[in-house]
């Protein structure tokens, strides 16, 4: 193509410009996704073979401890049998004690030893009762608080633990008497026991008829004060006492 | 794998198997000790009339054994029937006043009511026994209703039961229970028969 | 998987510590533990609040004064409440109790088709401040008085349905002013009839 008219020749030293470089010409391409790679852990890797502890000696050592637990889990066990209450002594009853002329105040009713003596030989509806001990009579003054209540349990007990419930051999009406809140009755209760215990004895009243029903129950104990002297008063007196019927009294 | 030595070798063996080991191990001392000999079955002792036997919470001292025709105001259940009593010492012996304490049987008497005796006596003044006290020796007749016709044997043969302090099952408490095996008395005697009727 | 183990701290195991985070994530559990555990023991100490209460009379059965009540399938009513100061012993001589105690006597009326169906029944007296007295005391085991309960005279034979009067006697101290009868049946408990005098 011819220059067009009039223009002045390209000064001589413009020389038109080199093409690109093949080398630095840029040749577009979609990117391509490659999958992400996992960070260089600073710790060694090693395929899993066993769950047990790889420590030399650590397999030894973890018998060990499960026979000390072991060893361990028994004696507690046995520390607790051991010094654990059992069923007798947590279900034991509960006692209120008084001494005599006091009012004992249980939770139905309410009860008050007023004497005691002895005799050798009891008597009633023309029958005589000798023993082989000595008898015991209380006499015990009994009120029941908010409603209708019998004393079915009456016995004494002596300094090494034994009891001795009131005699089945004379009629003992205050026993299961059904007392009526406020209307207070006394009477005298008679009880037979070895000489020897005698001058040791308190005397216990409760409401259930049955000794394996008194645990969790309330119990009330009067300490008796009886000497040895008296005792053998009692023991040498042939003349027969006559326990005292129940009657209401103020 | 390099050969590992015999310790390493059995601390690497499963626990389980230190159980059994330790469980037959037992077994096999105990067969030589004799624990698994078989255990003859004890006979039931004879004892010599008035000697005193442990039946447990009491003490028993079997006497003499009686036939009584009348024993007024005492009558029993059937007109014309009789009564045939064993009389025994007994002493409770446990701690608390035993409800009418009942040891005796007299399994080979004809002409008996009842296994259990229909009546327990007091001796000293034949009222009923409701308890006995611990520490009082009593002599109580046990009294069975006897048939009329029944033979009147020379001697009879008591078995004295037992009980023993242990654990209710249903409580949890301890009290004093018919021996396990109730049908094995503690100990039988034979004693003298008094023909006593009118 | 692979495994990963720390060189250098043996034995330790991944895992999730109990953090700030943990607390975050759970505290609306620790806040429900508490009405939960209340729940949980509601239940069977109702039961056994209910078992105990199953037994004693809780529910009562109100009657307008002097009015009749329907209770354990009959009717019954208090017809009269009052001092008995005439009452006598087998020897014809009055009654006197110590301390000022006071014989009461309640009439009550009942119109039942079988009278022995309620003849178990027990009577109660209660006082204005609320203690309760039984019928038939012992205190006046001497006193020539019959007490009925809640049968009709032992001679006496109602027709089936036919309302008889019965009599119960009461001993009550001197300061107790009684307000209302109970009558309870065993088989209708917690139930019981409370009978207000006209």
């Amino acid at each position: 193509m011819s220059q067009p008219g009039g223009w002045p020749p390209p000064p001589q030293a413009w020389a038109p410009p080199q093409p690109w470089p093949q080398a630095v010409a840029p040749q577009w391409a979609p990117p391509q996704w490659a999958p992400p790679v996992a960070p260089q852990p600073a710790y060694e890797q090693r395929p899993i073979r066993s769950h047990r502890d790889p420590r030399p000696g650590g397999r030894l050592g973890h018998r060990l401890g499960v026979a000390v637990l072991l060893v361990v889990a028994l004696a507690a066990g046995a520390l607790l049998s051991r010094y654990t209450p059992d069923v007798d002594s947590a279900q034991r009853p509960f006692i209120r004690t008084g001494h005599i002329g006091q009012t004992v105040t249980l939770p139905d009713f309410t009860i008050r030893v007023r004497s005691v003596r002895g005799a050798a030989v009891l008597s009633q509806s023309g029958a005589n009762h000798d023993t082989g001990g000595v008898w015991i009579l209380v006499t015990v003054r009994l009120a029941a608080l908010h409603e209708p209540v019998s004393v079915g349990y009456m016995a004494l007990r002596d300094a090494a633990g034994h009891t001795y419930r009131a005699s089945g051999r004379v009629n003992q009406l205050l026993i299961g008497w059904r007392l009526q809140p406020g209307v207070p009755v006394a009477g005298e209760v008679a009880f037979e026991v070895p000489v020897a215990v005698a001058a040791n004895l308190a005397v216990r009243f409760a409401r259930p008829t049955q000794e394996d029903f008194l645990r969790m129950d309330a119990v009330g104990e009067v300490p008796l004060s009886i000497s040895d002297s008296q005792v053998r008063g009692w023991k040498a007196d042939s003349t027969p006492a006559s326990p005292a019927a129940p009657a209401v009294t103020s | 794998m390099a050969s590992r030595p015999l310790a390493a070798r059995v601390a690497a063996l499963p626990l389980r198997w230190f159980g059994i080991g330790a469980g037959v191990l037992a077994l096999g001392v105990s067969g030589f000790a004799g624990g698994l000999n078989p255990v003859a079955a004890p006979g039931t002792p004879q004892v010599q009339p008035s000697a005193a036997v442990d039946a447990g919470p009491v003490k028993v001292t079997v006497l003499v054994g009686r036939v009584v025709s009348d024993l007024s105001p005492i009558k029993p259940d059937e007109d014309g029937d009789r009564w045939f009593m064993v009389i025994a010492t007994i002493e409770v012996t446990a701690n608390d006043s035993r409800v009418t304490p009942d040891p005796l049987r007299v399994p080979h008497v004809a002409g008996l009511l009842h296994k259990k005796p229909d009546r327990v006596l007091l001796s000293r003044d034949g009222t009923d026994v409701d308890y006995l006290n611990p520490g009082m020796p009593e002599r109580v007749a046990y009294l069975w209703e006897q048939r009329p016709d029944a033979p009147v044997p020379a001697t009879v043969e008591v078995d004295i039961l037992g009980e023993t302090y242990r654990t209710n099952s249903l409580t949890g408490g301890k009290e004093w229970l018919p021996d396990d095996d109730a049908d094995q008395p503690r100990a039988t005697v034979q004693v003298p028969v008094q023909d006593k009727r009118t | 998987m692979e495994g990963r183990q720390h060189t250098g701290q043996p034995g330790r195991a991944g895992g999730d510590l109990v953090t700030g985070r943990w607390w975050r994530r759970n505290w609306w559990g620790l806040v429900a533990l508490v009405p939960a555990l209340a729940l949980a023991f509601y239940a069977p100490v109702k039961d056994l609040n209910d078992r105990y209460g199953a037994g004693k009379p809780r529910q009562p059965v109100y009657s307008t004064p002097g009015g009749w009540v329907e209770y354990g399938g009959a009717r019954m009513r208090l017809v009269d409440l009052a001092r008995a100061d005439d009452v006598k012993d087998y020897g014809g001589k009055a009654v006197t109790l110590a301390g000022g105690a006071r014989i009461w006597r309640a009439t009550l009326e009942f119109a039942v088709p079988d009278p022995d169906t309620i003849g178990g029944c027990e009577l109660l007296l209660e006082s204005s401040g609320g203690s309760t007295f039984s019928n038939g005391p012992n205190e006046l085991g001497h006193a020539d008085v019959i007490d009925q309960g809640c049968l009709p005279d032992i001679l006496a034979k109602p027709a089936p349905g036919a309302a008889y009067r019965a009599d119960s006697y009461f001993v009550l101290p001197a300061t107790a002013r009684p307000v209302a009868v109970q009558v309870t049946l065993a088989t209708k408990l917690p139930r019981y009839a409370r009978l207000s005098p006209p």
